[in-house]
């Protein structure tokens, strides 16, 4: 198992690098830079030259490759933003939790409301209850995440004020208490939290409903019928259990995912999250910034879906005999 | 054990495809029709003063002015040798020899707007139907253009030696590891925006799904006995492709095509949403929602209706999508991992 791990952690942290520096390549060889940034109609040329030597955009593109790992491999320093003039890992370190704390109550409203209507849906198969809840959850992913924030906002924050329509805290939170903060946040994190959750939870839902589906024509749980246990223990324990599998499979992939799924309601609603930075640093190039995002999300990819296939073999102990046995120990 | 709940369930999956269709050939329909069924021109600002922002239903009467210009106004009515105009609140008087549509008690002309004005007094029914064209092409460019991309990287994959599978698969598995929505900004930011390359940049981001499929099915077929025969006789490589692989491993190909439909809609609308893909003056959904979002409260209409349409074409295309799947594909169970992560992102 060890050295199954081990295996894989290598593959992947080689296929981070890869993308790392492939995304470094194309992002430095098109034409543009960020001095555009500083275009300023009274920034002269020989000025703009300064700013580029500064951060070092006159030196050759290998050169600026080599700088920029090395500083990376054995400082651990990213560089300094061009649009924030802070460390980059100072920027990312105050955006990282903020959209960690979005992801991880969108992945709980996501699965907490999924698996139990892919569960319904699985055990009313072929009746109309369960063709209204297909189509409830085709509806939940169809809909334009953007747009549903847009119309959320109009509705719960404006026609009826229910709710805050943006940011991250209120200013009457600023220097409160710990108790009244929380409660800001929660006030802040509903609408985004949950309109991230409820439209991811659609595709959950029929994940988990196919995955039980097929699951239930399998042997094992002809055995436990046979056996002569309750049909809600053989859904809730059996079936679930073996065809939560692939639904934790889901959840590891869509790691890397919080940090750019939420990218858009993010920049809807105003969450000071990575999201919202790496847009405004896309827009702005942000070159330090830009690929610092980049290998932040490449190892999260590389994390996210060793984490799936670990949660997988936990699950399920057919996959867990299969991993150990392709890697021979 | 019931009787079979997944065969049920299967028969009940199929039942939406006919809605899909339905659906989807009234959208196209609808693109298609646009300009015999919008009723009005989707760029012209007709009277950009009194025009703009005008709630979903509104009428005015139009004055068509001698120098060319419209005028949008509540009430035109004749009195004595004058027009009597009320616009933006007040009433002016216009000389009859000034304009050129009157009737015998105003004037002939007036503006129904469905579904509400723009910043720019544009009609807003007219420019979603318009709006249906850009993102239907960019759509199905788009799908075409990965599917085209992924079946050839895929079928080189599985044809072309290990050394290069391996290359390929490890490319492959390296764009898939990262958001899609991130490459989207990426190469949005990087590259000018035009129509043109908004379907390209979406097609280069979305061919490895279809790659990586196209390749486990060429590499099922390879060891059959009808291609070993083929091959027994001598035909060509080529030929060995298009006549016997090609046909028989591009049906799962088409499934996921369909399935995806749904999904570039979605996003081509972000990305337009985010300013990075279809640019104004053009109109596609996204854009549209985006201007409505700086006047959200004062005008609703203008970000909402682009979004419902959005809506209702993804739902289509997904019904539709789901449909085919269940007809076509024999292991339909074959979830959509890919795609329920892309929901995500």
């Amino acid at each position: 198992m060890i050295r199954f791990i081990a295996r894989r952690l290598l593959t992947a942290v080689l296929l981070a690098f890869l993308v790392v520096s492939a995304t470094f390549v194309v992002l430095h060889a098109t034409p543009g830079d960020p001095t555009n940034l500083f275009e300023n109609p009274r920034l002269s040329r020989a000025q703009q030259e300064r700013i580029r030597e500064i951060y070092g955009l006159d030196q050759s593109l290998p050169r600026q490759y080599l700088d920029w790992l090395e500083a990376v491999v054995l400082h651990a320093d990213f560089g300094t933003s061009f649009s924030h003039r802070e460390p980059v890992m100072t920027v990312l370190g105050e955006a990282l939790p903020n959209t960690l704390i979005l992801g991880l109550a969108a992945l709980l409203i996501e699965f907490g409301l999924g698996v139990p209507i892919g569960v319904l849906a699985a055990r009313w198969a072929g009746t109309l209850k369960d063709q209204v809840l297909r189509i409830l959850s085709l509806l939940l992913y169809s809909l334009p995440i953007f747009w549903v924030g847009l119309m959320a906002i109009l509705l719960f924050a404006y026609r009826w004020p229910l709710l805050p329509a943006g940011n991250m805290h209120g200013i009457a939170a600023i220097g409160a208490n710990g108790w009244w903060r929380a409660f800001d946040l929660v006030r802040h994190l509903v609408l985004p939290a949950s309109i991230l959750g409820i439209s991811a939870a659609g595709a959950i839902a029929r994940f988990v409903r196919n995955s039980l589906l097929d699951t239930l024509a399998q042997p094992f749980i002809f055995a436990a019928r046979a056996r002569g246990l309750s049909e809600a223990r053989i859904m809730w324990v059996h079936a679930l259990r073996s065809a939560l599998g692939p639904v934790a499979q889901l959840i590891g992939l869509s790691l890397p995912f919080l940090l750019s799924g939420a990218l858009v309601i993010e920049v809807v609603f105003s969450w000071p999250g990575v999201g919202r930075l790496v847009y405004g640093a896309v827009l702005s190039r942000d070159y330090p910034l830009l690929m610092a995002s980049t290998a932040i999300g490449g190892v999260m990819v590389v994390v996210g879906n060793l984490a799936a296939d670990l949660i997988h073999a936990w699950l399920d102990p057919r996959v867990r005999k299969e991993l150990v046995n392709a890697t021979g120990s | 054990m019931r009787p079979g709940p997944r065969s049920k369930a299967k028969e009940a999956d199929r039942s939406l495809l006919p809605w899909g269709m339905g659906l989807v050939a009234a959208l196209a329909l609808l693109a298609l029709l646009a300009p015999v069924l919008s009723p009005y021109n989707p760029d012209q600002q007709i009277d950009p003063v009194a025009g703009r922002y005008l709630p979903p239903g509104a009428r005015r009467v139009a004055v068509h002015l001698r120098d060319g210009r419209w005028m949008l106004a509540r009430k035109a009515e004749r009195s004595g040798g004058n027009l009597l105009v009320e616009r933006l609140g007040h009433e002016t008087r216009l000389p009859l020899d000034e304009i050129v549509n009157l009737s015998p008690t105003g004037v002939r002309d007036h503006r129904y707007f469905l579904l509400g004005s723009d910043q720019f007094g544009r009609d807003v029914f007219s420019r979603l139907l318009y709006g249906a064209r850009v993102s239907l092409t960019i759509a199905l460019l788009a799908v075409a253009l990965s599917a085209a991309l992924g079946v050839t990287i895929g079928g080189l994959a599985a044809l072309g030696g290990s050394w290069i599978d391996g290359f390929l698969m490890r490319a492959v598995d390296a764009l898939l590891a990262f958001p899609r929505l991130f490459l989207l900004l990426f190469l949005a930011a990087l590259v000018p925006s035009a129509t043109w390359i908004v379907v390209l940049v979406l097609g280069a981001t979305g061919w490895m799904s279809v790659a990586r499929l196209f390749r486990g099915e060429i590499l099922g077929l390879k060891g059959r006995d009808f291609v070993l025969a083929s091959r027994g006789l001598g035909l060509s490589p080529l030929r060995i492709f298009f006549r016997h692989l090609l046909p028989n491993a591009i049906t799962p190909v088409v499934v996921d095509a369909s399935l995806r439909v749904g999904e570039i809609i979605l996003v081509e609308a972000a990305l337009s949403f985010l300013g990075l893909g279809v640019q104004p003056p053009a109109a596609s959904w996204g854009n549209m929602v985006a201007d409505g979002s700086t006047v959200l409260t004062s005008a609703w209409w203008l970000a909402a209706f682009p979004g419902l349409a959005i809506s209702l074409t993804v739902i289509s295309f997904n019904l539709l999508g789901d449909g085919v799947r269940s007809r076509l594909d024999p292991r339909s169970s074959r979830s959509a991992t890919t795609s329920s992560a892309e929901v995500l992102g």
